[in-house]
């Protein structure tokens, strides 16, 4: 082999090597997961919140056309919650501002993603997905207060 | 210009353009996907 094309050849293999590195710090070291399709679960048809250790809670999120049920969430900072994400009618799509979530709702479909909130401040979440004429209304927010006794969630019908 | 003159020449060649093409391709490579990456760890 030509000298240029092994240099070529170990360069390009060491890159590789650097991003599965990376790749594996962020997901072990940082624990950023990617989304996953929950199979072994029913359906749910209602949104749900509640707590299931000192500062985790489960939040099991209804898309529908064309709002989210809940539409804002309320939790203390430093709060990790499970979030599962499902549709009631149509595919949309479950985004949250400034954190590393990018779901569908998917009708018939749960998709899960763990988010830590840490630091206090309103982060909008909204479809990403067009869902028909009110789209870029589907929207809401968490709500992350610090020394926030407990969580809650409200709804626009 | 002689054959082996020619041959020496071939001999010798080394592809700098190439070579230097090459690794101007990874560095602007790898700032694009660092600054995805770090962009993510950022998110938590």
């Amino acid at each position: 082999m030509d000298k240029s094309e092994k240099f070529a050849f170990i360069l390009s293999g060491l890159l590789l090597v650097v991003f599965f590195g990376a790749i594996m710090y962020a997901a072990v070291a940082k624990d950023i997961d990617v989304p996953t399709c929950i199979t072994d679960m029913d359906p749910f048809e209602r949104d749900t919140l509640f707590q299931t250790g000192p500062d985790t809670y489960e939040l099991q999120m209804v898309a529908r056309m064309w709002a989210f049920q809940p539409s804002t969430v309320r939790l203390p900072a430093g709060t990790t919650v499970d979030l599962y994400v499902t549709s009631q009618d149509i595919i949309h799509g479950f985004k949250i501002e400034e954190h590393n979530v990018n779901l569908m709702a998917i009708p018939g479909a749960i998709n899960y993603l763990r988010v830590k909130f840490d630091k206090p401040g309103e982060y909008l979440f909204a479809c990403h997905e067009f869902c028909g004429a009110a789209h870029h209304t589907m929207a809401g927010r968490f709500i992350i207060e610090e020394g926030l006794d407990e969580a809650e969630t409200e709804e626009d019908v | 210009m002689g054959k082996n003159e020619s041959d020496q020449e071939l001999e010798e060649f080394k592809p700098k353009g190439a070579i230097a093409f090459f690794l101007l391709l990874m560095v602007f490579f790898m700032i694009i996907w660092f600054a995805m990456y770090f962009e993510l760890l950022s998110r938590g």
